[in-house]
C-alpha cells in the first residue's frame, strides 16, 4: 500500500530536502505512560521511519532538530538521557545501520559541538567520519543547534576571512546573500523544501530560520513526533507538490534579484569614472591581483575546485570570484562536522 | 465539509470588518492572558509585480489593508505592527500611505477623545545599525530607539513596511558592513557574538510575537529570518473564505493560548 502511494508521489517533484522538528516526545511519553525518557527513545524509532520513507522516495536530505542549544536548560536527568540516546544512536547508525548503508547516507552534525560532553564528541566525530565518503544522501542532526548561532557562526567566519583579506567586502558577489547561504551548516545541501512541525505548536523556535523563511513549504501538525507516521507526511507532500511550482519560481525571482545586485554593484568600489566598460575591466584587473596574491595556495586550491565543481555556486560569476569563495569554505570557512559534499 | 459549512451556513456569524474602535474592543474581549506587542503580517501581494509593474487597483486596496491593520491593532494596544509585501514601498508611497492611514484612523476613533498616532516607515539603510552597538548605554536605549524611528515625533502605533529586500538580503549587507568595520579596526570577528548581532539587528525592527499570513500558502516570504525565532505563526488555508478579520481575531485568541517553554 505504501509503496504504491509512494509511485504514485513519485510521478509529482519529490522534494530534495526536508527539515523536521521532533516535538512533543515528552508529551506522548506522558500521554501513554511511558515517561519522558522512553518517549525520547519512542521518538528516534519514528525517525528512523520516517528517514526510511524519505530515502526510498528520493528525497536527497533530511534535516532533523534532534537537541536545541536552549535544551540544556532541561533538568539534568533528561539531558543525559538525551546524550546517552546520542551516543548509542550515532554509534548504531554509522556502524551497523543498513539503511545507511544502502542509501549511502552522510551523517554531518549541525550545530556548536563545544558545548557536548568529550565522549559525545568523539563518536559524533566518529561518525561523520565513517560516513563522509557517502555521498547520495545527507542526514543533518541539529545537536545541539539554534538558527541565531548559525547564522552567527556563519557572520563571525566570513568577517575572520575578510580580515585575512581572502574574501573582499567591496565585492558584492564576496559576500552576497548566496555565499552567507554556503557559509551556514546546511552548505552543499539543496534549499529547504519542506518544514515540519510536529506537536501542534506554531513556531519556529529558532531552527532554520534561514533555510525556511523563503521559498519553502511550512506545516504544522497537531500530532506528536512519536504519532508521526508515513500517512500523515503523505497530504503533506502533496499540498507541496501543488506549491512545487510557485517554490521554484520564486526561487527564480530571489537569484534573478541577486544577481542584478552583482551588477549594479559589484564595481562599486573601484567606479572611478562613469565608463562602466573601464569599471569592469578594473575589477577584473583587481580579482587577478587577489588571486595571485592567493597564488601560493590556489595551485593546491585547483584541483580541490574542480572535485568540489557541485557546490552550489552564486550564478553569473567569473571563475575567480567563485574560486575565491570556494576556498575560503575549504579553509578559514571550513565546519568539522559538516564536511562540504558533491550530492550525486 | 467545514469549508461548505463555513461558506453556507456561518457567514452571519462572521463579524464583519469593524468601523469603530469599540466594537473590535468588545469582539476582542478583555479575557485574553496575554496580547502580542509587536505583531507582524505577511500580506498577499500589493499592486506592484517584480518586474515593476503597477496595478492601481490592487496597490490602493493594499493600501486600504494596512490601515485597517492599523485601525484593528491600536484598538487592542499593540504598540508595533510590521507588513512584509512583495516590493519595495517608493518614499511618495509612503507619504500617501500615512495620509490614508491619519484619515482611516480620524474616523474609526471619531467615538473617542483622543485618536493615537500611528507613524509608518521603512527600515533605514543597514549602515546606521552599527553605531548602536557601541553606545553602552542601555537604559537608554529603548527611550533613544523610539526618538530615532520617526524623527522624534511621538506615537503610540509603529508601522513598518518590510519588502523582501529587508530579509535576508540585509542580512548579507550587514556581513558585508561588519567586514568593513573590521577591516577599519573598529572591531574583530570576535567580537561578534549572537548578542552583538541580536543588539545590531534589533535597532531598527523588534521581534514579533504573533505573525499573520495573509496568503493561500504559508510563506514567509523572506520576512527577517533572525527576528522570527519564537514568533507564533498563525495562518489558515481558506483564505479566500474566512474575512481577515475573523483571522486576525483567532490569531490572537491563539496567541492567548499559547504556552512558550522556551526549551526546557
Amino acid at each position: 500500500m505504501r509503496a504504491v502511494a509512494i509511485k504514485a508521489l513519485q510521478c509529482g517533484s519529490i522534494p530534495q530536502h526536508i527539515g523536521l522538528i521532533m516535538d512533543g516526545n515528552r508529551r506522548y511519553g506522558r500521554k501513554v505512560h511511558v515517561g519522558n525518557g522512553k518517549g525520547y527513545y519512542l521518538g528516534y524509532e519514528t525517525l528512523e521511519e520516517i528517514l526510511a520513507v524519505c530515502m526510498e522516495m528520493g528525497v536527497k536530505v533530511v534535516t532533523v532538530y534532534a537537541f536545541s542549544i536552549e535544551n540544556f536548560k532541561r533538568p539534568a536527568d533528561q539531558v543525559e538521557t538525551l546524550m546517552e540516546l546520542a551516543k548509542t544512536k550515532l554509534a548504531e547508525l554509522c556502524e551497523h545501520s543498513e539503511l545507511v548503508r544502502q542509501y549511502g547516507i552522510g551523517i554531518r552534525v549541525l550545530g556548536d559541538t563545544s558545548l557536548l560532553p568529550e565522549d559525545v564528541r568523539q563518536v559524533i566525530r566518529k561518525a561523520v567520519d565513517l560516513t563522509k565518503k557517502n555521498n547520495r544522501a545527507i542526514l543533518n542532526m541539529c545537536f545541539p543547534y539554534t538558527s541565531r548561532e548559525e547564522l552567527t557562526m556563519a557572520t563571525r567566519s566570513l568577517v575572520s576571512g575578510i580580515e585575512a583579506h581572502d574574501l573582499n567586502p567591496r565585492q558584492v558577489s564576496d559576500i552576497s546573500t548566496s555565499v552567507l547561504e554556503q557559509s551556514l551548516y546546511t552548505r552543499s545541501c539543496p534549499p529547504m523544501d519542506i518544514l515540519i512541525r510536529t506537536s501542534g505548536e506554531i513556531r519556529l523556535s529558532d531552527f532554520m530560520l534561514w533555510q525556511s523563511s523563503r521559498a519553502c513549504h511550512v506545516e504544522f501538525v497537531d500530532c506528536f513526533w512519536p504519532e508521526f507516521t508515513f500517512w500523515k507526511l503523505l497530504p503533506i507532500l502533496l499540498r507541496y507538490q501543488l506549491r512545487a511550482i510557485s517554490i521554484a519560481q520564486s526561487r527564480r525571482e530571489y537569484s534573478r534579484g541577486e544577481v542584478a545586485e552583482d551588477d549594479v554593484n559589484g564595481d562599486e568600489g573601484v567606479l572611478l569614472n562613469t565608463d562602466i566598460g573601464n569599471a569592469r575591466q578594473t575589477a577584473l584587473e583587481q580579482d587577478q591581483e587577489m588571486s595571485r596574491r592567493n597564488s601560493s595556495e590556489s595551485t593546491l586550491m585547483t584541483s580541490e575546485t574542480d572535485k568540489t565543481a557541485g557546490v552550489e555556486s552564486p550564478c553569473g560569476l567569473t571563475l575567480e570570484k567563485k574560486q575565491r569563495v570556494i576556498s575560503f569554505l575549504h579553509h578559514r570557512g571550513y565546519i568539522p562536522n559538516c564536511p562540504i559534499v558533491h550530492l550525486q | 465539509m467545514k469549508t461548505l459549512v463555513q461558506v453556507f451556513f456561518l457567514p452571519h456569524l462572521f463579524p464583519v470588518a469593524p468601523e469603530l474602535v469599540r466594537i473590535v474592543r468588545k469582539d476582542v474581549g478583555t479575557e485574553l492572558a496575554k496580547k502580542p506587542t509587536h505583531l507582524a503580517v505577511i500580506t498577499q501581494k500589493s499592486g506592484i509585480t517584480l518586474t515593476g509593474e503597477v496595478d492601481e487597483t490592487e496597490e490602493n486596496e493594499w493600501h486600504a489593508r494596512v490601515a485597517q491593520l492599523a485601525q484593528w491593532s491600536s484598538a487592542v494596544g499593540i504598540k508595533t505592527l510590521s507588513i512584509m509585501r512583495n516590493a519595495p514601498l517608493d518614499p511618495e508611497d509612503l507619504e500617501a500611505l500615512q495620509d490614508r492611514i491619519d484619515h482611516t484612523m480620524k474616523d474609526f476613533y471619531k467615538e473617542e477623545k483622543r485618536v493615537p498616532i500611528a507613524l509608518v516607515r521603512t527600515l533605514c539603510p543597514v549602515e546606521e545599525s552599527l553605531s548602536l552597538v557601541f553606545k553602552k548605554n542601555n537604559s537608554q536605549a529603548t527611550i533613544q530607539r523610539d526618538l530615532r524611528l520617526h524623527g522624534g515625533r511621538a506615537f503610540d502605533l509603529d508601522i513598518v513596511i518590510l519588502s523582501p529586500e529587508d530579509g535576508h538580503d540585509r542580512l548579507a549587507g550587514n556581513v558585508r558592513l561588519l567586514g568593513e568595520a573590521a577591516l577599519r579596526q573598529q572591531i574583530s570577528s570576535e567580537q561578534i557574538t549572537t548578542s552583538f548581532l541580536d543588539t545590531q539587528l534589533s535597532a531598527e525592527l523588534t521581534e514579533p510575537e504573533l505573525l499573520i499570513i495573509l496568503k493561500d500558502d504559508l510563506d514567509l516570504s523572506s520576512y527577517p529570518p533572525w527576528h522570527i525565532r519564537l514568533t507564533e505563526i498563525y495562518h489558515h488555508p481558506d483564505q479566500a473564505v474566512i474575512p481577515v478579520y475573523t483571522m486576525f481575531l483567532q490569531a490572537l485568541h491563539r496567541f492567548a493560548k499559547c504556552d512558550q517553554r522556551f526549551g526546557k
